[in-house]
């Protein structure tokens, strides 16, 4: 009778122990994905806020001597066409404006230390949503996750150093929970997580084909070649804003009809 | 148990935390194609004025002297193919100020036919004499101001004399 329990349980409990392996495979695979997401996103957003500062700044300037070109235009010959014309300019003015000032344009440059990521990778590690093991858990996961997101882009290792020793790991073992129970469970973690895996994945790829990673990719390869791009798109723009002052200039001086 | 749905909104909420690019990618493919010519094309070359005739985009050909060096010019030029008439006008009424007689020649002419500017007989009579005064393009303007005159009466033309005399001094 007791041999019949052995064989029964034997072939659950090996497969727990892979499990719990694959599952401890899947979570570090996971945080390494989570620290690389984040980092790309801070990349970018700090790259973009560069841009925005150095080059945005000016485009936005641009704009406002082209609107005005358009306007004086529009005084000049008050047709619909070109009052149409300086209202588009108007509003394209406005828009470059908000784009360059906007919060985007505060974000700094970012360059997490070593620890930094360690702590991040361990965070992800344990606390990930994709563990929990009921929904008040997911609860405190969620609030945990984006808190030491926060923290990461803060460069905050103390914030992230104390959201893990604050948070207990319960999810190991379930009290009361029979084998069968947990072997459930734990399937539906790795596949919970494979599929994070996966979302992380397709973002990092979208996330790499967007208009701002591939600006960020020209100015690298710019400055192997020896060339600080954003310095090179000032300079062009600030050309071209002199170029709209002088010609905003001479269309004042048309709009008094000489004698 | 934890349903899977409720978990994906959850994330996506932790998400938001995050400093995402928010900007329209309107002003940042703007920089893409700035940094693609600036990066792709040899610094421009001082666009040369062509002599002969010049198309302007509303269709009218413009009279450039030949051997038309004028230094302001010279980086502007590319404009006219893109803006308008009117717009290209106050780039030449510049010009002409400076002194350059191709701008002078350009300027008469628009006066003379109304382009860009309200036609003016006796503005299109001073710009060509002034630009005669100066010597240059004696064939141009010759001609030019024989056509003008005849629709000029005796005290339009002295008027329009003295307005060359001013603007030269």
């Amino acid at each position: 009778m007791s041999g019949q329990i052995t064989r029964r349980l034997k072939p659950e409990e090996e497969e727990i122990l892979r499990k719990r392996e694959e599952l401890a495979a899947i979570r570090a695979t996971l945080a390494e994905r989570e620290l690389e997401l984040i980092d790309l996103r801070s990349q970018l957003a700090a790259f973009e806020g560069r841009y925005l500062r150095q080059v945005g700044a000016l485009y936005a300037e641009l704009d406002e001597w082209k609107a005005r070109i358009s306007e004086l235009q529009a005084r000049l010959d008050p047709s619909a066409a070109s009052m149409a014309q300086a209202e588009e300019a108007r509003e394209q003015a406005r828009q470059t404006y908000e784009d360059a000032h906007g919060k985007a344009s505060q974000t700094q440059d970012f360059t997490p230390s070593p620890d930094l990521k360690r702590l991040f990778r361990e965070v992800a590690k344990r606390i990930h949503p994709d563990f929990a093991k009921d929904s008040a858990d997911l609860d405190r996961r969620t609030r945990f996750m984006t808190e030491a997101n926060r923290a990461y882009e803060a460069g905050d290792a103390e914030t992230l150093q104390r959201i893990l020793d604050e948070y207990q790991d319960g999810a190991e073992a379930v009290e009361g929970e029979g084998i069968g129970a947990e072997l459930i469970r734990t399937i539906r973690q790795i596949s919970l997580a494979r599929s994070r895996v996966a979302a992380i994945e397709r973002e990092l790829a979208a996330l790499r084909q967007s208009e701002v990673a591939l600006l960020k990719k020209q100015a690298e390869e710019r400055e192997q070649q020896g060339y600080d791009l954003m310095f090179e798109l000032a300079t062009a723009i600030r050309e071209q804003i002199e170029s709209a002052k002088k010609k905003h200039e001479a269309l004042a001086k048309l709009e008094v009809k000489p004698a | 148990m934890i349903d899977k749905s409720q978990l994906q909104v959850r994330l996506k909420d932790g998400d938001s935390s995050l400093s995402l690019p928010m900007v329209r990618p309107a002003l940042i493919a703007r920089g893409r194609r700035d940094a693609a010519i600036l990066t792709e094309l040899p610094s421009p070359a001082p666009t040369e004025m062509q002599s002969g005739k010049f198309l302007l985009t509303n269709g009218r050909e413009v009279d450039v002297p030949p051997d038309s060096a004028f230094e302001y010019l010279r980086g502007e030029v590319s404009m006219f193919s893109q803006e308008d008439y009117a717009e290209a006008l106050a780039w030449w009424r510049q010009a002409a100020d400076a002194g350059s007689t191709e701008a002078q020649y350009i300027l008469g002419a628009a006066y003379r036919d109304g382009d860009g500017v309200p036609q003016n007989h006796v503005l299109a009579y001073a710009w060509f004499s002034l630009c005669a005064s100066n010597g240059d393009f004696d064939k141009y303007v010759s001609k030019a101001l024989d056509d003008v005159v005849k629709e000029l009466t005796a005290q339009q033309i002295i008027e329009a004399q003295g307005l060359a005399k001013d603007w030269q001094s």
